[in-house]
């Protein structure tokens, strides 16, 4: 299924690689035809944006969305590495990864 | 998918074709307005363009695979659609020749055959057949530099229109084209008619497209970037390749990721325990000139 998306992603690993966390947001854009909106031009009600209502589940420009995560771990946890990235879902098959922030947290 | 139809307003403004026969094939259709000798001086511009969506807006695997799409889900299953009406919803954009050059509705039709053919064929060959001969049609050099390059949307035969850079291009000389200097060429305004395309007083609420959200919360917020000051950044500040959300380390540039790690403990009390703890922040900023995903 082809739905262009683009998410934010943490996961944690502990000093074995073992993942303890993963958390992702995603965004995306919808422009979707539902039976009280008119009827798109020529009948074509799937494929007139003006027909349809706009559900914008994405980031606009100047805006800051974050994930924020406190994570208790098993005692005796040497460190663990936060990796955060930023990814596209082109289509089905098809991501990217488009920017990669770690850190690595010593006990 | 969403901008198919944001383009119906376009069609309205067009400006008289330059040919009084209608095109029957595509090779009359794209005949006056090759751009085949721009490379011959303009070399690098041409690579890059060759690289570009632009060079691809008809051909393109993922575009073929969504007017198809459009064609048989759209066209075909309404009672009030032909597949002629292609060259009023999709070919001033993709195929800009069009808006010059009149088309008739037979040759709509079998452009809509190939599309189809290209998309979905089995048999590789006729695929690739189809995508030769669409390619014909794809945006090239006199798409941008006449015929939408005319501020009043009134370009004249002839003449290349270019942002006003470049001193005494020898066009008169070499070819006979006059030159127009057009700083309109860079302006957004300028990519507003494809990658917008709603009728001017038409409000976002009901159009919302690529252009709204740079209009609106880009320019409205503080922005100030034109379109192409990034995609078509390079040395000269002339990339005609229009770099776009297929190339990572482009877009990579319209993103601020940032992570914050510390280490903590945590007290179980119920338990009578003490947890390594780790507590994270990640934010992500669009620091771009529209909404992602979009467009």
């Amino acid at each position: 299924m082809y739905i262009p998306k683009a998410s934010l992603e943490v996961t944690v690993k502990d000093q074995d690689g073992k993942v303890l966390l993963t958390k992702i947001k995603e965004y995306s854009v919808y422009d979707l035809h539902f039976e009280d909106n008119k009827e798109g031009y020529l009948g074509m009600s799937n494929f007139d944006i003006t027909a349809q209502h706009h559900i914008n589940l994405g980031l606009e420009p100047h805006q800051t969305d974050s994930i924020t995560e406190v994570l208790p771990l098993a005692i005796g946890t040497k460190s663990v590495t936060v990796e955060a990235t930023f990814n596209y879902l082109y289509e089905e098959g098809d991501r990217a990864v488009i920017k990669t922030a770690s850190k690595t947290v010593e006990f | 998918m969403r901008l198919f139809f944001t383009l119906l307003a376009i069609v309205l403004l067009l400006p008289l074709t330059v040919s009084a026969e209608p095109a029957k094939t595509i090779d009359e259709l794209v005949a006056p307005y090759d751009s085949s000798k721009c490379a011959e001086c303009h070399e690098e511009a041409h690579e890059n363009w060759a690289k570009s969506w632009h060079a691809k807006s008809v051909t393109d695997p993922r575009v073929l695979r969504a007017w198809r799409t459009f064609i048989i889900q759209g066209l075909d299953a309404s009672p009030q659609a032909k597949r002629s009406d292609l060259k009023h919803i999709c070919f001033s954009c993709h195929a800009p020749v069009t808006k010059k050059v009149e088309i008739t509705d037979a040759l709509t039709e079998q452009i809509a055959d190939l599309i189809i053919t290209a998309a979905e064929d089995k048999d590789a060959a006729k695929r690739d057949a189809a995508t030769k001969e669409l390619g014909k049609l794809n945006i090239g050099c006199l798409a941008c530099h006449n015929i939408d390059g005319s501020p009043d949307g009134n370009p004249q035969p002839n003449t290349i229109y270019g942002p006003g850079d470049a001193e005494d291009p020898p066009h008169k000389e070499e070819f006979g084209f006059e030159t127009v200097k057009a700083p309109f060429m860079k302006t957004a305004g300028f990519c507003k008619n494809c990658h917008h395309g709603c009728p001017p007083d038409m409000p976002s609420s009901i159009c919302p497209t690529l252009w709204s959200s740079y209009e609106e919360e880009y320019l409205a917020h503080g922005g100030d970037k034109t379109c192409q000051e990034c995609h078509m950044q390079g040395e000269d500040g002339e990339n005609h390749r229009f770099p776009g959300i297929y190339e990572k380390d482009f877009t990579a540039t319209g993103v601020d990721l940032k992570l914050s790690a510390s280490s903590t403990e945590y007290v179980d009390y119920f338990k009578n325990q003490v947890h390594p703890t780790v507590v994270m922040n990640v934010q992500l900023k669009n620091t771009s000139g529209h909404g992602i995903p979009h467009g």
